[in-house]
């Protein structure tokens, strides 16, 4: 009996472990807080918290690439290449540079535009798009 | 629609269109107005003309600055103020970045602070005087209160949305908007010394100047 149960409890954990396996967004955090002091020195706005749970549901059908691309060595265009997500600092700087826009900039062409474009389209719940919205002191 | 949106996306366009173009208007009416009535041709004095103006410009540079000097410290730092604090704000030097990618140096938070308070304590001042001051109070009409108010409407809720001091969305939407209102203001009000204080300071310098041969200032 007992060898029985555990090997139910092999397998259900077996079962469990895999589907979580599978789930990549299981392994991330919820709510990621972008300051980047590293590269902005002493902030001049408050830090911003960012739920990646809330865009990764959002952004189902557009695709995370709409955050994680990189550009493509042959053609330059930004596409996503799956398991090689990577955080937006990695090539966005403090200053502009060749043809990737400076971190500020970068940060607030994907979050603030695509809020406004959501409220455009009908969409009056999407995320905020003034200033303290996202920067909220506290 | 959301207000927000509202306010900062058509209503500023209308607020920009009205300014720049109206500010034509009343630049190009005025010069043609100045050819068609011989009488109001002003003597042409260059040297008087370019006098005058600086003299209004540099502080205490002429005797009606020396004689209020209190008046004249705080109408200076509010003049450069208004001017500057807009144009060099961090936060509108991203909405700029944000809508026609055009990018430029910004002033430091605590001197763009320091700056809106001296804004909102002049307005306070400004409707103050012309409260209690006899001789100023006689010549206040509606306008002279309305267009302060307006002013510090305009810096106390840009002071208190960088503070996120109370509602924080409200008193944005009333920022941008009082904003708007004071840029569809400058040609149609007397904010419009903005665009005329050279003409008017360069007319009253010649007149003086090669008239009277006498100063302005």
């Amino acid at each position: 009996m007992r060898i029985k149960l555990s090997i139910l409890t092999v397998i259900i954990g077996s079962v469990i472990v895999g589907a979580v396996g599978w789930q990549p967004s299981m392994a991330q955090e919820e709510v990621y807080i972008l300051a980047h002091e590293d590269v902005f020195g002493s902030l001049r706005r408050p830090e911003v918290n960012f739920s990646h749970e809330d865009h990764t549901v959002s952004l189902e059908n557009s695709g995370c690439g709409v955050c994680h691309h990189t550009p493509d060595d042959k053609t330059g265009q930004l596409v996503y290449s799956e398991g090689d997500e990577r955080g937006c600092k990695e090539c966005h700087d403090l200053q502009k540079e060749d043809n990737a826009p400076a971190l500020r900039e970068a940060y607030h062409g994907n979050c603030t535009n695509c809020h406004r474009k959501q409220i455009k389209s009908g969409n009056l719940k999407s995320g905020p798009t003034t200033c303290g919205g996202c920067h909220k002191k506290s | 629609m959301d207000v927000y949106e509202l306010v900062r996306g058509p209503f500023a366009w209308m607020a920009l269109i009205i300014f720049v173009a109206g500010s034509l208007y009343r630049i190009i009416s005025m010069l043609v107005t100045r050819k068609k009535e011989p009488a109001l041709y002003p003597s042409t004095s260059f040297k008087g003309a370019v006098r005058s103006i600086l003299h209004g410009l540099i502080p205490f540079g002429s005797t009606y600055m020396r004689r209020q000097p209190l008046f004249t410290i705080v109408t200076i730092g509010f003049h450069l103020s208004v001017i500057i604090l807009p144009l060099f704000l961090l936060a509108h030097i991203v909405l700029w970045y944000e809508s026609w990618q055009i990018l430029w140096w910004s002033l430091p938070d605590l001197l763009a602070d320091l700056m809106a308070i001296w804004v909102i304590m002049a307005c306070i001042y400004f409707l103050g005087r012309r409260w209690m001051v006899p001789e100023v109070k006689k010549v206040t009409r509606p306008g002279d209160i309305l267009l302060p108010a307006i002013i510090l409407l305009t810096f106390l809720t840009g002071f208190l949305a960088y503070h996120q001091w109370g509602p924080y969305r409200p008193i944005m939407i009333l920022h941008v908007l009082a904003g708007e209102i004071l840029l569809i203001a400058i040609p149609f009000s007397k904010l419009g010394h903005m665009l005329f204080f050279m003409f008017s300071r360069a007319y009253m310098g010649a007149e003086f100047g090669k008239v009277l041969r006498a100063r302005d200032w």
